[in-house]
C-alpha cells in the first residue's frame, strides 16, 4: 500500500550523504511540528495550523540543502522575510504550443525557488535537485502521518 | 558572512532512556549541522573556475582560441542534453524512457507538471497533519514516530 518509505526513497546506497540531510529535514520538521501542537489552543483555525505546517515543511527542506543551493537559499529569504508563501498553480490560460523550449523555461522558473534570476543551465540543475528534495519531503511527511495515524489506532504497537 | 543559525534549539522533553532512537536522531542532527559554514563558503568558491580557461596562457593557434572561446561563452548542446538527462532521470517512471537525446519540451513540460503536482501534494499532506495533530498527542507517538523514520 505504502510505496517508498521515507528511508529507502533512494536506490542508492543509504549512507551517501543526503542522508545526512535527511535525518536533518526528518528532525527539524519533527520539532516543528511538536511546536505547532504546543502552541495551537482548541481554537486555533485549522487553515492556520495548515499554513504553518506547509512552511515547516520547506522550512526543513531549505535547511537541509542550506547554503549550498541557490534555490534553497532563495526559499529561505523568502521564508525569512515572512511573505505569504506560494507557487503558482494554475497553469496558463492560454494555453498555446510552446515552440521553443525556452518558453517552457519561463515557466519552470516560476516554480522553482530562485528560478528568475537563473541562466538556463542553472536553472536545469537547480530544479534537478529542488526536485530531489521535493519528493525527500513528501516521503517524509507521509511517513509521519502513517505512523501518527497508525499509532492512534494500535498504541501498543511499534 | 556570520554563521546562521540553522538548527534552532531543542524544544523537546528530555529523551527517556526508553527512546534511543530520538536521542540517536538528534546527534546525528547536530553532528550533520556542524559542516554547513564551511560547505557555506566553499559555494561562493566554485564560480571562478568557468573564467580560469579564458585567462590560462596558451599556445594561440587559431583553432585552440576558438575552442577555448567556444567552451567559455557558448554553452554546448551536449552540456543542455546531459542537465536534461539528469533532470528526467529525477522524474517518476524514468525508467521506461530512453536514455537517447531527449526532448527539451517534453523535460520541461513533464518536470512543471511534476513539480505542480508535488506542491499540492505538500499542500494536501499539511492539511491531513494539521487534522491528525488536532486529534492526536504526538508527543505520545514520538518513538513510535521516529522508528518509522529510521525504518
Amino acid at each position: 500500500m505504502e510505496s517508498k518509505s521515507f528511508t529507502t526513497g533512494n536506490r542508492d546506497n543509504p549512507n551517501t550523504d543526503l542522508h545526512g540531510s535527511k535525518n536533518m529535514m526528518a528532525s527539524h520538521f519533527l520539532r516543528a511540528l511538536f511546536r505547532i501542537q504546543q502552541t495551537s489552543t482548541s481554537s486555533s483555525s485549522f487553515a492556520g495550523r495548515s499554513r504553518r505546517i506547509r512552511r515547516a515543511a520547506y522550512a526543513s527542506m531549505a535547511y537541509s540543502a542550506g547554503a549550498r543551493r541557490a534555490w534553497s537559499r532563495a526559499l529561505l529569504r523568502k521564508l525569512r522575510s515572512r511573505a505569504r508563501l506560494r507557487f503558482p498553480r494554475r497553469l496558463s490560460r492560454t494555453a498555446r504550443p510552446q515552440r521553443r523550449d525556452m518558453d517552457q523555461a519561463q515557466v519552470l522558473r516560476k516554480l522553482v525557488p530562485g528560478g528568475p534570476s537563473m541562466d538556463y543551465c542553472k536553472l536545469l540543475e537547480e530544479t534537478a535537485d529542488y526536485i530531489r528534495c521535493l519528493t525527500t519531503q513528501v516521503r517524509l511527511m507521509q511517513t509521519v502521518m502513517d505512523s501518527i495515524s497508525s499509532y492512534a489506532h494500535h498504541p501498543m504497537i511499534p | 558572512m556570520p554563521v546562521m543559525p540553522f538548527l534552532s534549539p531543542i524544544s523537546l522533553s528530555p529523551p527517556s532512556s526508553s527512546t534511543p532512537e530520538l536521542h540517536h536522531l538528534l546527534v546525528l542532527t547536530t553532528v550533520s549541522g556542524l559542516p554547513i559554514t564551511r560547505t557555506a563558503s566553499q559555494a561562493f568558491l566554485v564560480r571562478p573556475a568557468l573564467h580560469q580557461e579564458t585567462h590560462s596562457p596558451g599556445r594561440m593557434s587559431s583553432r585552440r582560441s576558438r575552442s577555448r572561446q567556444m567552451s567559455s561563452s557558448r554553452i554546448t548542446d551536449e552540456q543542455i542534453n546531459d542537465l536534461l538527462t539528469k533532470l528526467q532521470a529525477v522524474l517518476p517512471e524514468a525508467h521506461l524512457r530512453s536514455t537517447d537525446r531527449v526532448s527539451a519540451a517534453k523535460v520541461l513540460q513533464d518536470t512543471c507538471n511534476y513539480i505542480r503536482s508535488l506542491h499540492r501534494e505538500v499542500d494536501d499532506l499539511s492539511e491531513r497533519l494539521s487534522e491528525l495533530l488536532a486529534n492526536n498527542d504526538i508527543n505520545s507517538a514520538q518513538a513510535a514516530i521516529i522508528r518509522s523514520l529510521l525504518r
